[in-house]
């Protein structure tokens, strides 16, 4: 799969991250490629459903950081939600964003791998 | 030669991106933050042609690694540019205040980067082989003008030891006269003299051009210069003339002001036969119209002459030569002067042969 159908199927601002990787085509999608595989999802994931605040935050707001680079801007938005959300003591919001953030990850890491 | 760029930033992508643009040309490091960054300056200092710094960093930003850099004065050479998304103008007032040479903002084109920042490079490199192009010619000068000057003193050495050996003599009153000069100007910068304030450097001249004092002699004839006895008048008044002739010589031969051993050469050539009360020769300068040095060559002159056997007269024992001095036996010395001398007759009847 090309980038260019990646971007018809979910939320991710490719020119924007090309002129970041300096239009470095195939560095973009190296790095978007580590995304499903890096686990900081998956240790977010599990720290939501035990409540541990404070990892919440450290997995959020590391997600955050690489969505951002990444241009995903759904993501990205998600993530910075639910850092927010904990350092504003509104936990009872955490799940429910997470589990639109998870939505929208499980289609974008599966998209991504197909990715050429 | 320096090859490598240190790539500073905590994100591994943005680290990928700058490596991937200097990677064909450069040996690339990478360092997580300041601190790792600081330690691969501290040992690959001169390997190390460009510092790419990002700002905000976990354990050390980059800021503080450019305080660092400055304390330690470590990476002096080594051209820094930041690497930021936030080119505010404080920031940038910032990085150019530590003296980063210029700020790249994120995100960058990777044609226009390599630009500047091998250009800064180039100029960095430029320098620094100039740099040691002079250094290097600046020792072989060195090495040169120290040449220069053993060979000048060998020639003079020379000169005087064959004056010396044309009365007869063998070489020792050139030598002692040159030892005894130093001596005595050492002990009058301590005493801090007036007029005596030399470096070691001028007086090692000073004592070399000592040496010359009797250079004159050159234009005595033989049956004045090696009279056993006395001399008659007329023939001590063409004696007397080997002060202003060796003084001539000099002016002739040299270009007294290009170097400062002729100078000092001309001065006792001239005056190392007046005395403190004006009645010495050829000028009969008083007290301290006559320079230090020419008054200090004199006292030696006349100690040395005492001291040694000459056609004309036996030696005297070195400590009956002193108290002549002292009682003024030998003409009239600056009272001062005496009083130096004194200070140090132990040490000179010690090391003076």
């Amino acid at each position: 799969m090309k980038l260019e159908e990646l971007k018809e199927k979910i939320d991710i601002d490719v020119e924007g991250s090309l002129s970041r990787f300096a239009g470095m085509e195939k560095m973009y999608i190296k790095f978007l490629k580590k995304l499903p595989e890096d686990g900081n999802y998956e240790k977010l994931k599990e720290a939501v459903e035990k409540k541990e605040t404070d990892n919440i935050e450290v997995y959020a707001h590391t997600l955050k950081g690489i969505c951002g680079n990444l241009g995903l801007t759904y993501l990205y938005e998600k993530s910075t939600q639910i850092v927010a959300a904990v350092r504003e003591d509104r936990a009872q919001e955490i799940p429910g964003l997470m589990n639109e953030l998870s939505e929208e990850m499980e289609k974008a890491a599966e998209l991504i791998r197909k990715l050429d | 030669m320096r090859n490598i760029i240190l790539i500073v930033d905590d994100i591994e992508m943005n680290r990928a991106i700058l490596s991937s643009v200097f990677e064909d040309t450069y040996q690339i490091l990478e360092a997580e933050n300041g601190q790792e960054a600081l330690e691969l300056i501290r040992t690959r200092e001169k390997e190390i042609a460009a510092i790419l710094l990002d700002v905000v960093m976990p354990v050390m930003d980059g800021f503080e690694l450019l305080r660092c850099m400055k304390a330690e004065d470590t990476g002096r050479e080594i051209p820094v540019f930041l690497i930021t998304a936030d080119a505010s103008e404080k920031n940038m007032r910032e990085g150019f205040e530590y003296g980063v040479k210029d700020i790249i903002q994120k995100p960058f084109i990777p044609y226009f980067v390599r630009q500047r920042i091998n250009s800064v490079i180039e100029l960095y490199m430029t320098q620094e082989q100039l740099r040691e192009t002079v250094e290097h010619q600046a020792a072989v000068i060195e090495a040169k003008v120290e040449e220069v000057s053993k060979v000048s003193r060998s020639v003079i050495e020379i000169l005087a030891l064959a004056i010396e050996f044309r009365s007869g003599e063998t070489g020792l009153h050139v030598q002692n006269i040159h030892d005894l000069t130093k001596i005595l100007l050492r002990r009058l910068r301590e005493k801090k003299f007036p007029d005596c304030s030399f470096s070691d450097e001028q007086i090692e001249l000073i004592a070399t051009a000592s040496m010359l004092h009797d250079v004159g002699k050159i234009a005595v004839p033989d049956n004045i210069l090696n009279k056993p006895g006395k001399l008659t008048k007329d023939e001590f008044q063409i004696m007397k003339q080997h002060s202003l002739t060796g003084a001539e010589m000099l002016e002739k031969m040299t270009d007294i002001q290009a170097n400062p051993v002729f100078s000092y050469a001309y001065d006792i050539c001239r005056h190392h036969h007046e005395r403190w009360d004006g009645t010495g020769y050829p000028d009969g300068l008083k007290g301290n119209e006559n320079s230090i040095c020419a008054q200090v060559v004199a006292l030696a002159d006349v100690y040395d002459a005492l001291t040694h056997k000459r056609c004309y007269k036996p030696a005297i024992e070195k400590a009956k030569a002193a108290e002549m001095i002292v009682n003024g036996e030998c003409g009239v010395f600056n009272p001062l002067l005496i009083e130096a001398f004194l200070d140090i007759r132990e040490q000179i009847i010690m090391e003076v042969e």
